[in-house]
C-alpha cells in the first residue's frame, strides 16, 4: 500500500516535467475553413435542389399543359408549305388527332387539371417564402 | 462559469451558426490532440484524426444531448477514431518488462531522475511513456497531466474503472521501471 502511494505520488511529481504536446498553429482555422465550406455547399444544394425541381416541373409540365390547350386535330400536311422540301414531305402526314382527341377533349374540360397547376405552384411558392422567412429569422 | 459558456457556444451551432462552433475548438483542441497523439504514436495521424474529431463533432452535434459533458462526448469520439485508426495499422503492442519495482528501486530511480537536466528529464519521460502500450500512455497522460478523474476516463474510453485502476497502476511501475534502467551519470 506504501508502495502505491509512493509511486502515485513520485508518478505526479515527475510528469510534471512534460508539457503537452500542442496541434498546429493553423489548427482551428483549418478547421473552420472546412466546417464553413462543408456548411455553404450544403446551403447550395438545399437551393439548388428546390430551384430543379421547379424546372424540372416546368419544364415537364408547361408543354404538356400548352400540348393539351393549343394541340390541333385532325389531319395536317408537316411542312407542306416549305418550297424546297415539297418534293419530300409534301406528302408527309401526321395524324395526331386519332387517339389524342379524346385525351385532350377531356383535358380541356377537366377543372380538377385546371386548377391543379395552380395549386401546385401556389404551395411551392407558400415553401420558398417560409424558408426565406426562417432564414431571415436564423441570421 | 464555465459550462454555461460551454452550452451557450453548443445551442448557437446547433441553431446553424457555424462560427460558434470555433469557441468549442479553441477549448478542447489540446486535449483531443494530446488523446489522439499518445494512441497513435504519429503527428501527422494525430493532426489529422484530431481534425476528424471535431468535424464529427460537428456534423453530429445536433445529437449531443447534453446527457454527459461535452468534452466526454468530445473525446469518447475522439478515442474512438484513433482505437480504429490503430486497429487497421495493427501497430505492435509493448512488451516492456513487467517485473516489480521495490520501494528502495523505486525511491532511488525518482531520486536520480531528479539529477537530470530538465531538458533530458523531458526526453526520458516520453521515451518512458512511449514505451507502454497506446491506452497506457493515455490513461497515464490523462490522469497526471490532464487531472482528470478515473470515472472521467472510464466514461470515454468505455474502460471500467477497475480496470483504468489496474491499467494506471500497470503503467506506474513500468515508467519506473524504465527510469529506473537509465545510466545516471551520462545523460547530461
Amino acid at each position: 500500500m506504501e508502495n502505491n502511494k509512493d509511486i502515485d505520488r513520485y508518478t505526479a511529481k515527475v510528469l510534471k516535467n512534460i508539457e503537452q504536446e500542442q496541434p498546429p498553429a493553423n489548427f482551428t482555422e483549418r478547421l473552420m475553413d472546412k466546417i464553413l465550406a462543408e456548411q455553404s455547399e450544403h446551403k447550395k444544394i438545399e437551393s439548388s435542389s428546390s430551384v430543379k425541381f421547379m424546372l424540372i416541373f416546368s419544364a415537364v409540365f408547361i408543354p404538356f399543359f400548352l400540348i393539351a390547350l393549343l394541340m390541333p386535330s385532325g389531319n395536317f400536311s408537316f411542312l407542306g408549305n416549305m418550297g424546297i422540301t415539297n418534293n419530300v414531305f409534301g406528302n408527309l402526314q401526321i395524324d395526331f388527332g386519332h387517339f389524342l382527341n379524346p385525351i385532350i377533349q377531356s383535358l380541356k374540360e377537366s377543372s380538377f387539371l385546371k386548377i391543379l397547376p395552380i395549386t401546385i405552384i401556389t404551395l411551392i411558392a407558400i415553401e420558398q417564402i417560409l424558408i426565406k422567412i426562417g432564414d431571415f429569422k436564423k441570421v | 462559469m464555465d459550462n454555461t459558456n460551454e452550452q451557450y457556444y453548443i445551442q448557437k451551432v446547433k441553431a446553424g451558426q457555424a462560427d460558434a462552433f470555433r469557441f468549442l475548438v479553441e477549448r478542447h483542441k489540446t486535449v483531443v490532440y494530446n488523446i489522439v497523439l499518445q494512441i497513435t504514436r504519429s503527428k501527422e495521424d494525430a493532426e489529422e484524426l484530431a481534425q476528424d474529431t471535431f468535424l464529427k463533432a460537428y456534423q453530429s452535434i445536433k445529437g449531443f444531448k447534453g446527457d454527459s459533458k461535452f468534452s466526454t462526448w468530445l473525446y469518447r469520439i475522439a478515442y474512438n477514431l484513433a482505437i480504429s485508426k490503430i486497429r487497421k495499422k495493427k501497430l505492435p503492442t509493448s512488451n516492456i518488462d513487467d517485473s516489480n519495482i521495490s520501494d528502495d528501486d523505486l525511491k532511488q530511480a525518482y531520486e536520480d531522475f531528479e539529477s537530470f537536466e530538465n531538458h533530458d528529464k523531458e526526453k526520458h519521460l516520453k521515451q518512458a511513456i512511449s514505451q507502454l502500450s497506446p491506452e497506457d500512455s493515455l490513461i497515464i497522460t490523462l490522469f497526471y497531466l490532464n487531472e482528470h478523474s478515473i470515472e472521467e476516463i472510464s466514461e470515454f474510453t468505455n474502460m471500467s474503472k477497475s480496470n483504468i485502476k489496474v491499467r494506471l497502476h500497470r503503467a506506474r511501475k513500468k515508467m519506473f521501471n524504465y527510469l529506473s534502467k537509465l545510466p545516471v551519470g551520462s545523460i547530461i
